[in-house]
């Protein structure tokens, strides 16, 4: 399971914006994160529960944004949702395609108090 | 909730106009730490005119069979290095080294991939520095090596006939950023009921510029096309 090492990533970027910018610990978090990801939303919720536990980081609150799969058909040239990397092209069938969005995995921002 | 900030107070006017929080932008990668050494790589594999391979696969796909029959086939081993990614023991390496190639061995652990700065440190190691072609065979996984870009030049991914034919739907990731699918134990295909044009078919359905060979190290078949396939990336890449 990839999602603890993902977490750890996300721990160690907070941890780093909280010393470099001498604020408080932030209240929540916010991660963008792309569905055509293989990242299981529960797992990595868990995995920053582990990472933080026990330090100052754990009262904090983890929000996930997700972010829908879109794509361009190089076939068409239309553009389409992409819900699964199967998904094809809704106008032509194609699956000649450049992804759009949908593999996203930015942390967003920090609240605070 | 509240509607102005999201907050658990019910009554908006108990702000008195102003928010309970700040919400600083930030807008980083999680992976910022992985990328940033992957592109360092890259940098210094093009720099030393390099080529990294990163293969991956489930385990027992054959990563460690076609390198052995790589190694066998070519007539000039002393420019290829190979890394070899293991969570425990250094089988894979010792197998390799019997070529008389450099085989450094990395051991994750807990962990179920490598990582570009585990890489990174290999790419310094005095042992590869004279090799021109670097293999990594990736820790044995079809999820988790797939989000952790190492920098390489060509990434492979290897299927064999007994997986079954679904297995590109079912884990997409590995298949979407691949450059080249293998095949492999195709001499197996009369043993097994695999449908080989739908694995196709799937594969593509994933990724349609993955460029596909069809290979055994048991009875050769696909070898010579492989071997074709890395001598063109060795193009120089001299301006
Ligand atoms: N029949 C057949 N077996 C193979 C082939 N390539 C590898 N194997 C066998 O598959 C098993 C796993 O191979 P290995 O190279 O260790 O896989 P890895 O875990 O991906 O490195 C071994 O028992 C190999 O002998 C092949 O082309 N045909
Ligand atoms: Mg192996
Ligand atoms: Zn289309």
């Amino acid at each position: 399971m990839h999602e603890y090492a993902l977490s750890r990533n996300l721990f160690d970027l907070v941890e780093q914006e909280i010393s470099a910018r001498q604020v408080a610990t932030p209240r929540a978090v916010t991660v963008k994160l792309g569905n055509l990801l293989a990242v299981n939303h529960e797992a990595f919720r868990l995995g920053f529960e582990l990472a933080s536990h026990g330090t100052a980081l754990q009262q904090i609150k983890l929000n996930i944004e997700n972010i829908a799969g879109r794509a361009h058909c190089r076939a068409c040239g239309e553009s389409y949702p992409m819900s699964e990397w199967y998904s094809p092209c809704e106008h032509c069938g194609s699956f000649d395609r450049d992804v759009l969005a949908g593999e996203e995995f930015h942390l967003v921002n920090m609240e605070l108090e | 909730m509240c509607g102005t900030c999201g907050c658990d107070e019910r009554k908006p006017e108990s702000h008195a106009g102003k928010p309970a929080y700040v919400k600083i932008d930030l807008n980083r990668r999680v992976l910022e730490r992985n990328v940033n050494y992957a592109e360092q790589n890259r940098r210094a594999l093009q720099g030393g005119n390099r080529i990294c391979i990163n293969i991956l696969s489930s385990p027992g796909s054959g990563k460690t069979s076609l390198l052995e029959k790589t190694l066998e086939l070519s007539a000039e081993k002393n420019h290829i290095g190979v890394i070899e990614g293991d969570q425990y023991t250094d089988n894979d390496a010792q197998r390799l080294k019997k070529y008389g190639v450099e085989a450094l061995q990395i051991n994750t652990g807990k962990n179920c991939h490598l990582d570009a700065h585990s890489i990174h440190h290999a790419l310094e190691d005095t042992r590869l520095q004279t090799c021109s072609l670097i293999f990594v065979e990736n820790v044995g996984n079809l999820i988790c090596p797939a989000m952790f870009d190492l920098g390489e030049t060509k990434r492979v991914a290897l299927l064999s006939v007994t997986e079954g034919e679904d297995k590109p739907l079912k884990y997409p990731e590995v298949f979407a950023h691949a450059d080249l699918l293998l095949i492999s134990k195709m001499d197996l295909l009369p043993y097994v009921p695999f449908d080989l044009d739908i694995c196709i078919e799937n594969a593509l359905k994933i990724n349609s510029c993955l460029k596909i060979i069809k290979l055994s190290t048991l009875n050769g078949e696909g070898l010579n096309e492989w071997l074709g396939w890395l001598d063109q990336l060795q193009v120089p890449v001299c301006a």
